[in-house]
């Protein structure tokens, strides 16, 4: 990771109250350059409302957030330095594609001769005279992505990017982020669908509660979690005894026990010497969906 | 702050329902001009320039189409939430408060210039066709412009600070309207100070004197206008600070 004061985003004690709910709790990470960093966390984790303060549209309880060692809004040239998608309904229905696109470069100098460019790169150059009001939501998400490569960014914070686009969408999506992160660009996106950031990912932040669940490489994360072994057994409480004892972590899970910290055979041999008939014995490779349940303790939000 | 009121003459371009809000304004006085002009007896037309209704403008025509532009000019953004990415774009939430300012100042101006120059075009066109005796008394002619764009550039300002403060356009457009229709009335009534509610201002500031009973001269009312304006405009500063929804 980059250190704090150059770090794309680099984010200390990150905390945002509203009233009495706590929406972003002391969180502190940093991401990289060149990598795509997945924000994942369940609904109404405080993935968007982080976003919101990286790019200065909320000013943090306490602590902060820095985009390249500096404040959002103390940056020189924003729009050249972060690409924004926040909210992708963010277009005046009643304008055209293009001119949205017209309005956000010469808000910050930007010659139009970039507008038919990104509006090429994100397949909208039919789309470009149609008012935003007509774009279905996928067309919208397009359109974005097109106003936050712009500026051809060093850093894209994007929230939820692949809402409303299609299976293709989202392939031709992880394709672009991954362009952009292997000529060097920091890729910041946020998404509550794991499935779609695993493939693409090289890192991720997983937030649950306000609070950071971890910080890892993707691979790390899954090399992390791929031991573990599911017991099944009628005296339950008495071979959790015996492998607690041995240091493994035991979790109760429908009627099994989920092992971690030792081996299939280790536990047969203990379940063997502790007289505790087992009736199954498995190991199971964990998925990074399993990994990021057992983080977020949310089933029903991360799918 | 060129590239922002670049953008924001451009969102004023692009957005066909703001500018044809000019647009009406301009042909309902032009046409409102030609009927009076072609249709009125004579003995019910002004006899000076400076004197026709149609170059003086009030809180209930053209005065209140500029507010509610000046509101639509700020409330549009938050409205369709295109806010959020004007503020990314220029963190400088002040600068984009007063590019938008100067935006609907200008615009103001050119509504006042529009209409004057067409109005005036009828009005000489119409008396040398019906022969009618019009002195044309261009000193008090442009005198009049004068407050009147100053009250009309006021009045979109007001709009623009309100609209800030208040961050919801249906709020906005309604309670202004609703103001101006019959709250104003009441509440100057109430606290016995009518000639200090904005339309009055507004009217004073077009008279170039007092209006009315307990109406304030011009330039007291042109002060007191610009006062109204302020205050709308610290309003709108302080609730900038807040986040962005």
């Amino acid at each position: 990771m980059a250190a704090h004061d150059d770090a794309p985003v680099s984010a200390r004690g990150l905390t945002k109250r509203f009233g009495n709910q706590l929406a972003v709790d002391d969180l502190t990470f940093s991401i990289a350059p060149g990598r795509v960093t997945g924000f994942l966390g369940p609904n109404g984790a405080g993935k968007t409302t982080t976003l919101r303060m990286v790019v200065g549209l909320a000013t943090p309880t306490s602590g902060d957030v820095l985009v390249f060692g500096t404040r959002y809004a103390d940056l020189e040239d924003p729009t050249r330095t972060v690409g924004t998608l926040i909210d992708a309904s963010g277009f005046h229905p009643g304008r055209r594609a293009r001119h949205e696109l017209e309005i956000r470069a010469a808000a910050t100098g930007i010659d139009d001769g970039r507008v038919p460019e990104v509006l090429a790169e994100v397949g909208l150059e039919a789309a470009a005279e149609k008012r935003t009001g007509h774009l279905s939501l996928g067309m919208r998400q397009r359109l974005g992505l097109a106003a936050a490569l712009l500026g051809a960014p060093r850093l894209l914070v994007l929230d939820e990017p692949a809402n409303g686009l299609d299976p293709a969408g989202i392939h031709w999506l992880r394709q672009v982020l991954r362009g952009y992160a292997a000529r060097g660009t920091a890729v910041l996106v946020s998404s509550h669908v794991l499935a779609e950031l695993s493939l693409f990912a090289d890192d991720v932040v997983v937030v649950n509660h306000g609070r950071l669940a971890v910080q890892s490489s993707v691979a790390d994360l899954v090399a992390a979690g791929a031991e573990r072994v599911v017991v099944r057994t009628p005296q339950a409480e008495a071979l959790t005894e015996v492998l607690t004892a041995k240091g493994a972590t035991v979790t109760p899970v429908d009627g099994e026990l989920s092992v971690t910290g030792l081996g299939a055979d280790t536990i047969g041999d203990l379940a063997l010497a502790a007289a505790v008939p087992l009736h199954q014995l498995r190991t199971e490779i964990q998925t990074l969906e399993d990994v990021f349940l057992d983080l977020t303790d949310d089933d029903e939000a991360i799918r | 702050m060129t590239a922002t009121v670049h953008a924001e003459l451009r969102k004023l371009l692009y957005t066909r329902s703001l500018w044809l809000l000019l647009v009406a304004g301009v042909a309902i006085s032009t046409a409102a001009t030609a009927v009076l002009m072609f249709a009125f007896k004579a003995a019910d037309i002004p006899t000076t320039l400076s004197g026709h209704g149609s170059l003086r403008f009030g809180p209930t025509n053209v005065g209140l189409l500029l507010v509610l532009f000046g509101i639509r000019v700020f409330a549009d953004e938050t409205h369709h939430h295109t806010i959020g990415s004007t503020f990314v774009a220029t963190p400088d939430r002040l600068r984009v408060l007063a590019a938008k300012a100067l935006v609907a100042a200008t615009s103001a101006f050119a509504l006042c210039a529009a209409i004057y120059a067409l109005v005036i075009a009828v009005t000489v066109a119409a008396a040398s066709a019906r022969d009618l005796s019009m002195t044309m008394d261009l000193a008090a002619t442009i005198a009049l412009f004068g407050r009147v764009v100053l009250a009309m550039t006021l009045s979109s300002l007001l709009g623009v600070g309100l609209a800030a403060a208040v961050r919801n356009r249906a709020i906005a457009l309604v309670g202004v309207v609703v103001w101006l229709a019959l709250a104003e009335n009441i509440v100057g009534t109430l606290l016995r100070i009518p000639g200090l509610m904005p339309a009055s201002l507004m009217r004073a500031v077009v008279a170039g004197g007092a209006s009315g009973a307990g109406a304030l001269d011009a330039p007291l009312a042109a002060l007191a206008l610009v006062a109204v304006v302020a205050a709308s405009f610290a309003a709108a500063v302080v609730v900038l600070r807040d986040d962005v929804a």
